[in-house]
């Protein structure tokens, strides 16, 4: 039997040893328990009240659009979120669509502390935050119904985006919502027992296929903002080389490119300003890698004659 | 550079490139049509699949200066033809998708399979399909949903 945990910190050494155990297995796990490790005590936490509305968005239509604090890369997080918050709320799930988050505190994975997807935690790590969102969205849609009729909110109900009170009385989400953003927010609220769920458990169709199916959906290749250029990085042909010379003639002579230089990656801090025209040439040093700068995608001329130019060890 | 004019998905444009520049970075550079994906620039993917002359085609190898007249379709245009809606809808039906990067190019390909074979069979969808690889390995409902929009078809 396992010992009971007396606190966060036992948490994190039973974390770390169940790591050593499987370091052979799990490649991802790794790396998020690693990142587990060495980022909690320098990030700040992520706030501990999340606002709804920062995740839930109920147009006066009905139409409900869930925030999803995780990047979507084929696990379906962008639909499993979603139908974890949609059931605490009791919406209707053919109203619901989901939008990845935009980089911001409040969506931080709420125990790794910093806005990351990996080691299998989307669910595990947000189940709660997801469900209390849900609930407290719900509760507010109830006082806002509660007001209007003069009743109490405990004596409404909600089912699939209906809030249904005493008498005949109901009113749809969509018709509540501006008044229910004036509500506060609940500090507590009660969550549903397991046995309620309607629409966890449940098969549903991915919210992602469709624009994923008529190439709508914009990848991290698509992106294209205004003055954006395009850093193309040419590896050496082995593992550990160094740049003996470096003949950058052929790359420097196709239209748009705008630099050729080589790039240190002793220190993976050095990365993030390589984009921008700035401050690029200070990051010239010794360096196992080149890197050619573009204002457009033309990576199948500018690796080729980068390529050349990379000496073997 | 030179002026190639070509016809994307119905209409005429007009691009100013290298003759040599491949179809796929005309399609996503110059006409903004992204839905096209770059996937590994030697035509071993399947990624940057789309219709030149009906044909399914690796555009990353394909030199604009060849195209010609030829009608291009892209994965942005395929839901206009009944062929190509059966195939979005059987793929959604079928929750075939999941990171969904080289899914324009499954697409494509399986358009191309099922407008000249009407009922493939698993050896027609293998042979055909074989040269799109995906990383998600959503193979096996690829196959059902290729199955699937050939029934819808009739």
């Amino acid at each position: 039997m396992r010992p009971a945990l007396k606190n966060e910190h036992d948490l994190t050494l039973n974390r770390r040893s169940f790591l050593q155990v499987t370091t052979a297995a799990a490649g991802g796990l790794i790396v998020s328990l690693y990142l587990n490790r060495i980022t909690v005590a320098q990030q700040p936490p992520p706030p501990k009240v999340y606002p709804p509305d920062a995740f839930v968005h109920i147009a006066t239509d009905g139409k409900i659009r869930i925030t999803v604090n995780r990047l979507e890369f084929g696990q379906g997080v962008q639909t499993s979120l979603p139908m974890i918050l949609a059931d605490e709320m009791d919406a209707d799930w053919a109203q619901v669509t989901a939008a990845l988050a935009p980089a911001g505190d409040v969506y931080k994975d709420p125990m790794f502390g910093i806005q990351m997807v990996g080691g299998s935690g989307s669910i595990a790590h947000s189940f709660q935050q997801y469900r209390e969102l849900g609930a407290k969205t719900r509760a507010m849609l109830m006082a806002a119904a509660a007001d209007r009729w003069q009743v109490a909110p405990n004596q409404c109900r909600t089912e699939n985006s209906v809030v249904y009170g005493p008498g005949n009385r109901s009113a749809r989400y969509g018709e509540l919502a501006t008044e229910a953003a004036r509500k506060p927010v609940p500090e507590k609220v009660t969550l549903k027992n397991a046995s309620d769920f309607r629409i966890i458990g449940k098969r549903v169709k991915r919210l992602d296929s469709p624009a994923k199916c008529d190439g709508s959906q914009k990848f991290g290749l698509d992106l294209d903002l205004p003055g954006m250029k395009i850093a193309v990085v040419a590896h050496p042909p082995v593992f550990g080389a160094k740049v003996k010379t470096i003949d950058d003639r052929d790359a420097r002579g196709i239209s748009g490119v705008r630099d050729v230089f080589e790039i240190p990656l002793r220190k993976a801090q050095a990365l993030p300003s390589l984009p921008t025209d700035s401050g690029l040439r200070n990051k010239r040093a010794i360096s196992s890698r080149l890197i050619g700068i573009s204002p457009v995608w033309n990576v199948w001329t500018l690796r080729s004659s980068l390529q050349n130019t990379n000496s073997s060890r | 550079m030179a002026t190639f004019r070509l016809n994307v998905n119905g209409s005429q444009k007009t691009v100013d490139v290298d003759p040599s520049t491949p179809l796929l970075w005309v399609l996503r550079e110059e006409l903004k049509l992204t839905g096209t994906k770059y996937g590994c620039g030697i035509s071993a993917c399947g990624a940057c699949t789309v219709h030149v002359g009906g044909i399914a085609t690796r555009s990353c190898i394909v030199p604009v200066d060849l195209v010609g007249e030829r009608p291009i379709v892209t994965i942005e245009a395929i839901g206009n033809d009944p062929v190509g809606s059966a195939v979005q809808t059987a793929w959604i039906e079928k929750d075939v998708v999941q990171c969904g990067y080289c899914q324009s190019g499954q697409i494509m390909s399986a358009v191309a399979l099922l407008k000249d074979t009407k009922k493939p069979t698993d050896k027609n969808i293998e042979e055909s399909m074989g040269g799109n690889l995906c990383r998600c390995a959503t193979y096996a409902r690829i196959r059902e949903a290729i199955k699937s929009a050939s029934q819808q078809l009739g």
